[in-house]
């Protein structure tokens, strides 16, 4: 029990969230300032006010990402609710030191280094989409979008093509299963983190100019980038790079299914395929938020935030947030604004790979819907992650890919 | 009110008032000009609102620290005179200023 309020009911780790999170934004929004206290997972506030949210993540001076799993520090319990046992040593981490680590990865996402990776998941898409040919029905999550932002993924960091179904698989089944579940992937994690080592081992002898090799070179603050530096920082590239992107892609082909004249809007021009992904971000948030650590007493919205809270910045909340999209809960194509949305985060550990995911979606999305206009998506055997606290996601889509012509 | 020009790349010009204190790119996007992203928001981390100043403006700013240059290196098309318009903050010396935009951000 806590002196903190007002309280809410919110756990976004629950089945509720999964199938309720719509409705809980709204009833936290019609609440006199949208920000509440959770006794979930040892007690947090959750802040959908989307200047605040934003101010939040952004403002590390006075909200820390550390996660101080051995009390080394403060001990803040870093970005994930509950809080992860192994942090995450970038994103988990704050500047100055969260941005040298940053800076390691930064050269590889700037628009001219990305230059060549629209075309090359595109060309992944269209491998997949072979691969699918003479089948009358196919998952839409496993045979063709995974495969394809794994191995864009995997590419840009520097692992090779053909070497992606491990990493894919324990990224993938880890994010839904618990760890006591009998699919729970293991062995491929097990194999992932061996085949990571390796790569290090490999890079530092010979240097390929790859992501990798950047962190088997890298240094921070004058000091070589250690080996748990190193694997953590390739472990959350790798993660953050499928489902996320993949969540995007699924809700948003899912969406326009039975919508053949927005998939029209799309495709008139490259700008309105570009707002539209905006629009789909903002209302499909692949992550739901981010936590925070307040370093000191503070008061937000008229809440009293007591130095050493957490603050879950929920991203969903916050794209939901009436008084900056109107009519927030309606999907708008054409919204203005719609790149506001806070899906990617913001401040210094916004999300690195968002260009990259924004051209992976706009390739595949642009050749999905032009090329296959008479998909059809049997949604009532679509199955949905049990939980959508870490990603809006699904495990399996069952997709017709010409059923207008089959049929 | 400081007034700042911003150029397309196709010749296109824009003439906003420019409020001090703001960044380049948020009067741009807030002005609705087209020929910029400014994906990330204005926190260094997308070098999509890479523009072109004037020499005389170039020189008058503080040069750009070196996560700046990182990015601007990483842009397609750098010139000597390119800046990263979320870090450059309106003031009065800078009216009359033109930013120009390059042919793509991407």
């Amino acid at each position: 029990m806590t002196d903190r309020s007002p309280t809410f009911d919110f756990d976004h780790q629950s089945i509720d969230f999964k199938d309720n999170w719509i409705d809980t934004a709204r009833r936290l929004h019609a609440m006199d300032y949208p920000m509440a206290w959770t006794d979930a997972h040892d007690g947090y506030w959750v802040l959908a006010d989307w200047e605040e949210a934003k101010r939040v993540t952004t403002d590390y001076e006075n909200f820390s990402s550390d996660n101080d799993v051995h009390k080394e520090r403060e001990g803040y319990r870093g970005v994930s609710i509950p809080q992860q046992t192994f942090p995450l040593m970038l994103s988990e981490s704050d500047p100055p030191l969260s941005t040298a680590r940053r800076r390691l990865e930064m050269p590889f996402f700037t628009p001219k280094s990305l230059r060549t990776w629209g075309a090359k998941a595109e060309e992944f898409f269209r491998e997949a989409l072979k691969n699918c040919e003479g089948r009358d029905e196919v998952d839409l999550v496993n045979d063709i979008v995974i495969p394809t932002t794994a191995r864009t993924t995997l590419n840009l960091v520097g692992f090779e093509a053909d070497n992606w179904q491990d990493a894919a698989m324990s990224s993938h089944r880890a994010i839904y299963l618990p760890p006591d579940h009998p699919d729970y992937p293991h062995t491929e994690i097990a194999n992932t983190r061996v085949m990571f080592s390796r790569y290090l081992a490999d890079r530092r002898a010979n240097p390929t100019g790859d992501i990798i090799s950047a962190l088997a070179h890298g240094h921070v603050n004058g000091q070589p980038l250690s080996d748990p530096e190193a694997e953590s920082m390739m472990y959350a590239l790798v993660f953050a790079g499928f489902d996320t992107t993949t969540s995007a892609v699924v809700n948003a082909l899912i969406w326009l299914a039975s919508r053949p004249g927005a998939r029209e809007t799309l495709i008139t021009s490259p700008q309105a395929m570009s707002l539209g992904i905006e629009e789909f971000l903002r209302f499909f948030p692949p992550t739901p938020g981010v936590g925070r650590n307040a370093r000191h007493d503070v008061e937000i919205g008229g809440r009293k935030v007591r130095a050493g809270d957490r603050i879950f910045c929920w991203l969903g909340g916050a794209n939901r947030d009436p008084k900056k999209f109107s009519d927030p809960d309606t999907l708008d194509l054409t919204r203005a604004n719609a790149g506001d949305h806070l899906s990617f985060s913001a401040g210094p550990h916004r999300c690195l790979g968002a260009p990259l995911a924004k051209l992976e979606i706009t390739a595949m999305l642009g050749t999905f819907i032009r090329e296959m206009p008479d998909y059809t998506i049997d949604e009532d055997r679509a199955v949905r992650f049990p939980r959508t606290g870490t990603i809006l996601g699904y495990s399996s889509v069952p997709v017709r890919l010409n059923a207008g012509v089959a049929a | 009110m400081t007034k700042i020009c911003f150029k397309e790349y196709d010749g296109t010009e824009h003439v906003v008032d420019a409020k001090d204190g703001e960044s380049v790119m948020r009067v741009a996007i807030e002005n609705g000009v087209p020929g910029l992203q400014a994906e990330c928001g204005g926190n260094l981390s997308c070098s999509t609102c890479h523009g072109y100043l004037d020499q005389k403006f170039y020189d008058l700013l503080p040069k750009p620290d070196e996560n700046e240059e990182m990015l601007l290196d990483g842009t397609i098309a750098p010139e000597p005179t390119s800046r990263l318009t979320c870090q450059i903050i309106v003031t009065p010396e800078l009216d009359g200023m033109t930013v120009r935009w390059p042919e793509s951000q991407y």
